[in-house]
């Protein structure tokens, strides 16, 4: 026997729980290693003093007369009892806590929500074709004649896409109503065009049906348009570019030679160095090369080109 | 105590006492109380360390017993089956002892209810088995008493079980709804955190 299995036996041994043969070799170990049997010793000393546990010397009568007492007047109840008022007003709180963060949840949902619940219906036989919007005569006169023009280019948006998302944001506050005004309502994009409203109810938000509007265009909505818009409005015009972006994906807008405009207008032109000091011809709203400082106070040019057919999902 | 009586489970005077309490003999349960009341007063005292409440503890404990003693099937010694009520019940105690326990559970007192003083200390006569004399020896008594108490409760409840009131495995076992190697195992490094920290 070694000095390892002696030490693991020790508490065997202690117990009186070792076979006879095996006590035999744990008593000879015992007397050959001397600190083998130093840590028996103090082993069983410790053993001695667990054993030291106090006890109840003894209990008075009293304990069992007013036990029985309380048994022959069935007051069998605990001295311990559950507080039901703090029990109550701690499941009321937890509930109020869940409901709220219920509400907060559908809330912040809806909030989600508005931002795609707005889906299009068309009439039978609709289909959109190219076309632009033809300014009237006071518009024209309103456009700046002299560059920069300002271009929002989408050719894989529907111009329908377009206004559901403005009328979107600007329902969620996120996009100023004169810029609603500026880019749909004077165009006339918003002409003869209904909303139905999703019918509300109080369950709504937890029965998970989502409350979509519905917004019909009566006619094809033109894929080019011309406005004429604020440099405040141009620069929130490029946060919701920016917007639509990220909602639609990268491929809502295509740069490079595709992006050209049509109308009379300079095309973009990416290999062409632009002079110092000179701003380009057509600067794109959404892009990399828009400079909010560089927009010239008072009312600036902007064309805006959407698809020219419907977007296949 | 407990040792003793493992093998023919109960004397007959228990047998006989018990099959009278289930009848609902409050006489039987009364000699029940005087039998046993000490050796549970000890489990609660060794278990939970403190005479706080000890008293209303003991009641509750005799009160589980004389409400459930017909699920006591004699498949081991009453004593065993009154540890195991015991241990559930400071178990439960000291749940309730915790910071949410105490929130949600009041203590109501009988005895001032009844108009009685309370005062389990006088009623209780704390004495130790200590066999050291000197006092080094009974402050390392101390010392070990405290470090039994800062032990992890299923470590705690196998150590004092088997090393103080001399139960074997397998009643510890059942007692504690464990297996046999469980207890093993839990005694064993009960042992070990104790030889770590004791200096001898």
């Amino acid at each position: 026997m070694d000095c390892r299995e002696f030490k693991r036996l020790i508490w065997e041994e202690l117990d009186g729980a070792l076979a006879e043969d095996r006590l035999a070799e744990f008593c000879a170990h015992r007397r050959q290693c001397a600190e083998c049997e130093r840590e028996y010793l103090k082993q069983r000393r410790l053993k001695l003093y667990i054993r030291c546990f106090p006890t109840v010397g003894e209990v008075s009568d009293q304990f069992r007369s007013e036990l029985l007492t309380r048994v022959r007047n069935g007051d069998l109840r605990s001295h311990y009892r559950l507080n039901y008022v703090r029990v109550t007003a701690t499941l009321a709180l937890f509930m109020a806590i869940l409901v709220g963060m219920l509400f907060a949840v559908n809330s912040y949902r809806e909030y989600m929500l508005e931002s795609s619940s707005f889906i299009a219906r068309y009439p039978e036989g609709y289909e959109a074709v190219r076309s632009a919007s033809a300014p009237s005569l006071q518009h024209e006169l309103a456009l700046r004649p002299e560059p920069p023009v300002y271009a929002l280019n989408m050719p894989e948006l529907r111009t329908e896409d377009f206004v559901l998302k403005l009328l979107a944001n600007y329902r969620n506050g996120e996009v100023s109503e004169q810029l609603v005004v500026k880019l749909a309502v004077e165009p006339g994009l918003l002409e003869g065009v209904s909303m139905k409203l999703p019918e509300r109810s109080a369950l709504a938000p937890f029965t998970g049906q989502p409350g979509q509007t519905v917004v019909l265009f009566p006619r094809p909505l033109p894929t080019t348009i011309y406005c004429s818009v604020e440099r405040d409005d141009l620069i929130q015009l490029r946060r919701f570019a920016l917007d639509l972006i990220s909602t639609y994906g990268p491929r809502v807008t295509r740069r490079g030679p595709s992006a050209q405009l049509e109308a009379g207008l300079l095309p973009y032109d990416p290999t062409k160095v632009e002079p110092p000091g000179e701003p380009p011809a057509v600067i794109e709203v959404s892009g990399a090369g828009f400079d909010a400082r560089t927009v010239p106070p008072g009312p600036v040019s902007l064309v805006m080109k959407f698809a020219s057919r419907p977007q296949e999902n | 105590m407990a040792a003793a009586q493992v093998g023919s489970f109960n004397p007959p005077e228990v047998d006989e006492l018990v099959a009278r309490c289930k009848q609902g003999e409050l006489e039987a349960f009364d000699r029940l109380i005087a039998r046993f009341q000490k050796y549970v007063f000890t489990i609660i005292y060794q278990h939970l360390g403190s005479v706080d409440e000890i008293d209303d503890i003991a009641q509750e404990v005799f009160l589980r017993i004389f409400k459930n003693i017909r699920q006591y099937r004699e498949e081991s010694s009453f004593e065993t089956w009154v540890y195991q009520v015991t241990l559930n019940y400071i178990r439960s105690h000291l749940r309730w002892k915790s910071f949410i326990g105490r929130f949600f559970i009041e203590h109501v007192e009988h005895g001032q209810e009844m108009g009685k003083p309370t005062d389990p200390m006088s009623r209780l006569c704390v004495d130790t088995r200590n066999p050291a004399s000197t006092l080094e020896n009974r402050q390392l008594a101390d010392e070990v008493l405290e470090l039994v108490r800062g032990l992890p409760a299923s470590q705690r409840e196998v150590l004092i079980m088997h090393e103080v009131n001399d139960l074997t495995y397998e009643e510890a076992a059942r007692i504690l709804g464990v297996t046999v190697g469980t207890v093993k195992s839990r005694l064993n490094r009960a042992r070990a955190a104790l030889r770590r920290k004791v200096k001898l």
